[in-house]
C-alpha cells in the first residue's frame, strides 16, 4: 500500500474542482450552452466516482449534490442565480477543504473557502525553476557544441576538394614510360575515386544527422521554454472568483473582464502576483465600485466593472487593474495620512492630488469607513507593496473622481519568448520584437530630411524620426557616411513611430530573450539579450527605448548635425590642473567650463545644465567628496555623473569616492588621458 | 602475445598502478598550499587564487552593449547563459590595452561575472608561506593584497572577490541614485 493513498485522487479532484469553479462562474453570466452543462455534469460525476473509489463518501455525497443542482439547472435554461452560484461554490469549497484534510501530515497546506482549489493539473511533475533553467542552459550549450561539429563539416568539404584534385591528378598523369597509365596508377586512381565517393557519402550523412539533431534540440528548447513560462491567464479564474465573492458579500454587482492572458511569465512571479492581485481586485470592488442604487443614480450602468489588462512593457510585464467606480477619495486619503502622521497637517493641505494618491502605496493607509473581512484595514496595498518589493517591481495608482481608479503593477521578467526581426548594424546583430515592427523599407539618402536636432523621413504621409542603429548602439559604423541606400525598420511604441536605419535585414526568428545581467546598466534602447545558434549574445532592442531615443534626437546621421552636448564642469582649485584637464577635454571635442571651488561649482550647476562634473578632492572649503555627496542628494543634479581626479591614492579614499556616488576615480600621479577620455565617453558619449 | 594475454597484461598493469597510488605519500593538506593561476595583464605577471573563480574559458565572442557600466566590454555566451564581461586591465588601472582578450575567468555561481585578460600562463601550486600580505600594498593598490613569490619571479595576487563586490556595489549605488 502506498504511503499516501490519496496522492493521485487529490491531484485529480483539484483539477476537477478547478474546472467546475470556472464553469459555475461562467454560468452566472450567460445562459448555459448545452456543451458547457454537459462538461460540468461530467466533471461532477467523475469527481463523485473517484471519491467513491478511494472510499471518501463525504466528498462523493457533496459531488452528488453539485451534480443534482446542475441537473436541475440544466432544465431551467437560464443563467445561474447568485444564490445558486454561491451554493455550488460553497459546496466546492467544502470539497476543497476535505481534500486538504487528506494531505499527509508532513505537507498539509492551508486551504480555506477564500482560496480557490490549488491549480495543480492532472498527472503533473513538479520541477524546480532552477532545475529548468539548468536544463535550458544545457540545451543551449548543446546547440553551441553542435555548431562546433558543424564547423567540422566544413573541414570535410576541404577533404573532398583535395580528394577531387587527387583524382584529377592521377587521371592526368601518364605512366612512367609515357605509354599510358601503369597498373599501380590505375589502382591509385580507383582508390582515390573510392575515397572521394566515401567522403561524399560521409559528408551527406553527417549533414543530415546534424540537421536532425539540430531540429530535435530546437524542439527541446522550445518545449522547455513553454514549461518555464506560464500564461498570465492561469490566474484569471482565481481573480474572477475573488471579485465575485467580494461583490456578493458587499451586495454589489460587478463584472470582471481580463485581457492579455497570452502574455507568458515566470511561474514563481505569477504565483506571487496572484495573491497581490487578489487584494487589488477586492479593493476595487470594496472601495471603488458603487452599489447598484448609487450607480443608477449617477447614470452609470447598474453593474460595475473591474478590468485587468496584462501587457508587456519593455523588459517588464504590467498588470493594469482598473474599475469604473467612484475613484479615490483624495480628501479622505489626505485626512488619513495626517491622522497616521505620514504628512504634517500643514503640508498636507498644499499637496496635489497625485502626491496624496501616491501615499496610498506608502503602507497602512485606508479610507474605508467599515472594517470588513474584505478590506478596510489597509492591508491589501501593503501586500501589493511587499510583493513588488520582493519581485523588484513597481506599483502606481491613478484616479479620476467619479470615473474610477487604476492600480498598475509592473514586474521584471527574467525570460521571455518572442518573435523578432534580426538586423545587422556596424557588424553586430540585434533583434527588434516583431509585434512592434510596422514595416521594413529601403530609404535613399536623399529621402532623409536633415535638421539640426534630428533626421526624419516621410512615411505614409507622416514625418517620422530616422535613427541609424549603429549610433544608438554607440558603434562607429556607416551612420555618418553618405551611403546611398539604407535598410530601415519602422518601429512603433504606443502612438509613436521611428524608422531605424540598419545595414542589413536578416529575417525573422523565434527568440528567447533573457533579462540583462543585473550588473549591466544598459541604455534604454536595450531590452535584453538572446543567444544565437552559436551561443553568442545578440541584443534585443526595446521599441519604447528606440522611440524615446528618437525623441531625444540622438540619432543624427552626421557629427555636425548631432545635438550639442551640455558642457563638462571641471572643478579644481589648481590653475594648472584646470587648464590641463580643459585642454584634454576640448581636444576630444567636449565643451568645458571651469570652477575654482565646490561652492563656485554648485552655483554654476544651478544656473545651467552640465553633462559631467570632474572634481578635485582636496579644495578649500567644501571638498570633492562632499560636493559629490551633495549633488547626489540634489534632485536637479543627481543624474549628472561625477568623476573624482585627485592626488589622494589611498584605498580608503577610493572607497569613500564610491560611497558618495562618484562614477570613477583617477589619481593625478597616474593620470592616463586615454583612460579618462574612455571613461567620459562611456558615461556621457 | 595473443589477445587474451594482452588484456590480462594490461589489467595487471592497471591493478599495479592502482595499488601503487596508495603507497605514494599523501599530497600536502589543502590548507598548506594555495592553488593559483598565472596570468598576464597589460604585459605584467599576476596571479589569481583558484578558489576565487568558478571557471576559465577562452575564445568567446564578446558582444558590445551600449551601457554606462564602467569597464564593461560586453556580453558573452558562457555555459548557455548571458554573462557580462569586464576588462581586467581596465579595472586594475591600465586603461584600454590593445590586443585580444582571449581568456576569461568566471566569478560567482549566481549571476556570474567574467573578467577578460590577454595571456594565461599556467597553473601554480605554492605553499602558503610563499604568499606575502603587505599592508603597504593594500594601501596603494585597490585590488591587490598579496604577493606570490616563486623562484622565477614575484606576482601580485589579484583580489577577485573584491573586484566582484565593487562591480556589484557600483550598480547598487547607481540604481539608488537614479531611484532617489
Amino acid at each position: 500500500m502506498a504511503k499516501d493513498p490519496y496522492k493521485y485522487f487529490r491531484v485529480e479532484a483539484r483539477e476537477l474542482l478547478d474546472g467546475l469553479s470556472q464553469g459555475i462562474l461562467q454560468l452566472e453570466k450567460d445562459t448555459p450552452a448545452p456543451e458547457v452543462m454537459a462538461r460540468l455534469l461530467r466533471l461532477a460525476h467523475t469527481l463523485k466516482g473517484a471519491a467513491r473509489v478511494v472510499k471518501q463518501p463525504g466528498i462523493a455525497e457533496l459531488a452528488h449534490t453539485v451534480e443534482g443542482i446542475l441537473t436541475t439547472h440544466r432544465e431551467a435554461g437560464q443563467p445561474l442565480s447568485k444564490e445558486q452560484g454561491s451554493e455550488l461554490l460553497g459546496l466546492l469549497d467544502e470539497i476543497a477543504s476535505r481534500l486538504s484534510a487528506l494531505e499527509p501530515a508532513s505537507d498539509v497546506v492551508v486551504a480555506g473557502p477564500a482560496r480557490p482549489p490549488a491549480e495543480e493539473p492532472l498527472e503533473t511533475l513538479r520541477v524546480e525553476i532552477q532545475e529548468m533553467d539548468s536544463l535550458l542552459r544545457t540545451v543551449t550549450e548543446a546547440g553551441v557544441q553542435l555548431g562546433a561539429v558543424r564547423k567540422g563539416l566544413g573541414a570535410a568539404d576541404r577533404l573532398r576538394d583535395l580528394t577531387s584534385l587527387l583524382v584529377d591528378l592521377l587521371v592526368a598523369r601518364p605512366g612512367e614510360n609515357g605509354a599510358g597509365a601503369s597498373a599501380g596508377m590505375v589502382r591509385a586512381h580507383s582508390l582515390a575515386e573510392e575515397l572521394r565517393s566515401s567522403l561524399d557519402r560521409f559528408q551527406r550523412s553527417l549533414a543530415v544527422d546534424l540537421d536532425r539533431v539540430d531540429g530535435e534540440l530546437v524542439e527541446i528548447r522550445d518545449v522547455a521554454h513553454r514549461f518555464r513560462l506560464i500564461p498570465a491567464q492561469t490566474v484569471f479564474p482565481s481573480l474572477e472568483r475573488s471579485v465575485r465573492d467580494a461583490a456578493q458579500t458587499l451586495g454589489k454587482r460587478v463584472v470582471f473582464e481580463a485581457s492579455g492572458g497570452e502574455v507568458r511569465l515566470d511561474a514563481n512571479v505569477l504565483a506571487s502576483l496572484r495573491d497581490a492581485l487578489m487584494h487589488v481586485v477586492r479593493n476595487a470592488v470594496a472601495h471603488g465600485v458603487e452599489t447598484e442604487a448609487e450607480r443608477v443614480a449617477l447614470g452609470k450602468s447598474p453593474a460595475g466593472q473591474v478590468r485587468l489588462e496584462v501587457l508587456r512593457r519593455g523588459g517588464r510585464v504590467a498588470f493594469v487593474c482598473s474599475d469604473d467606480g467612484r475613484g479615490i477619495d483624495v480628501e479622505a486619503v489626505r485626512r488619513a495620512a495626517v491622522d497616521r502622521g505620514l504628512v504634517p497637517a500643514s503640508e498636507a493641505k498644499s499637496l496635489p492630488a497625485d502626491k496624496i494618491i501616491a501615499l496610498l502605496g506608502a503602507g497602512g493607509l485606508t479610507t474605508s469607513n467599515d472594517v470588513t473581512e474584505l478590506s478596510g484595514r489597509g492591508i491589501g496595498l501593503d501586500v501589493v507593496r511587499a510583493t513588488m518589493c520582493r519581485l523588484k517591481g513597481e506599483m502606481s495608482i491613478r484616479s479620476e473622481p467619479g470615473c474610477g481608479a487604476t492600480v498598475e503593477v509592473r514586474v521584471p521578467i527574467s525570460i521571455a519568448s518572442l518573435q523578432g526581426i534580426v538586423v545587422e548594424a556596424a557588424g553586430e546583430l540585434a533583434a527588434i520584437p516583431l509585434d512592434a515592427v510596422q514595416q521594413t523599407l529601403r530609404v535613399r539618402d536623399s529621402e532623409v530630411v536633415r535638421s539640426a536636432e534630428s533626421d526624419s523621413i516621410l512615411h505614409n504621409g507622416n514625418v517620422i524620426p530616422f535613427l541609424p542603429l549603429d549610433r544608438m548602439l554607440r558603434r562607429s559604423g556607416s551612420a555618418g557616411r553618405n551611403r546611398g541606400v539604407w535598410s530601415a525598420v519602422v518601429v512603433a511604441a504606443g502612438d509613436r513611430s521611428v524608422a531605424v536605419g540598419v545595414d542589413r535585414l536578416l529575417g525573422t526568428s523565434n527568440i528567447v530573450m533573457r533579462a540583462l545581467p543585473g550588473v549591466v546598466e544598459a541604455d534604454p534602447v536595450v531590452l535584453g539579450a538572446s543567444l544565437d545558434a552559436e551561443g553568442n549574445p545578440q541584443l534585443v532592442l526595446d521599441p519604447g527605448g528606440l522611440v524615446a531615443a528618437a525623441e531625444r534626437g540622438r540619432g543624427a546621421t552626421s557629427e555636425e548635425a548631432r545635438p550639442r552636448r551640455a558642457p563638462v564642469l571641471v572643478i579644481d582649485d589648481s590653475l594648472t590642473t584646470r587648464v590641463l584637464e580643459q585642454s584634454i577635454l576640448e581636444s576630444a571635442g567636449y565643451e568645458v567650463e571651469l570652477a575654482v571651488s565646490a561652492g563656485d561649482a554648485l552655483t554654476k550647476a544651478h544656473d545651467r545644465r552640465y553633462s559631467l562634473f570632474i572634481v578635485d578632492v582636496e579644495m578649500p572649503g567644501m571638498d570633492g567628496f562632499e560636493f559629490v555627496a551633495q549633488t547626489r542628494s540634489d534632485a536637479a543634479l543627481r543624474d549628472i555623473p561625477a568623476i573624482l581626479v585627485t592626488s589622494r591614492n589611498g584605498v580608503e579614499d577610493r572607497r569613500l569616492g564610491e560611497q558618495v556616488g562618484a562614477r570613477a576615480y583617477f589619481v593625478k600621479g597616474e593620470f592616463d588621458q586615454g583612460q579618462l577620455l574612455q571613461t567620459i565617453r562611456t558615461l556621457i558619449g | 602475445m595473443n589477445e587474451p594475454q594482452l588484456v590480462e597484461s594490461k589489467a595487471a598493469a592497471l591493478r599495479q598502478a592502482f595499488d601503487q597510488s596508495f603507497a605514494l605519500p599523501p599530497p600536502p593538506a589543502s590548507q598548506e598550499v594555495e592553488d593559483l593561476l598565472a596570468i598576464r595583464v597589460a604585459g605584467n605577471p599576476y596571479a589569481i587564487r583558484l578558489r576565487d573563480i568558478a571557471g576559465i574559458v577562452a575564445g568567446r565572442k564578446v558582444a558590445p552593449v551600449p551601457a554606462v557600466t564602467l569597464d564593461l566590454l560586453g556580453l558573452a555566451g558562457i555555459r548557455g547563459g548571458v554573462v557580462p564581461v569586464f576588462g581586467l586591465a581596465s579595472i586594475l588601472g591600465y586603461g584600454q590595452v590593445p590586443g585580444s582578450l582571449r581568456w576569461m575567468i568566471l566569478c560567482g555561481a549566481e549571476e556570474p561575472i567574467a573578467l577578460a585578460f590577454s595571456d594565461f600562463e599556467g597553473y601554480l601550486r605554492l605553499p602558503k608561506s610563499s604568499l606575502h600580505a603587505d599592508e603597504n600594498l593594500r594601501a596603494t593598490r585597490q585590488y591587490v593584497n598579496q604577493v606570490a613569490s616563486t623562484e622565477a619571479e614575484a606576482r601580485a595576487v589579484i583580489g577577485i572577490p573584491l573586484i566582484v563586490a565593487t562591480i556589484r556595489n557600483r550598480i547598487g549605488h547607481h540604481r539608488l541614485a537614479k531611484e532617489q
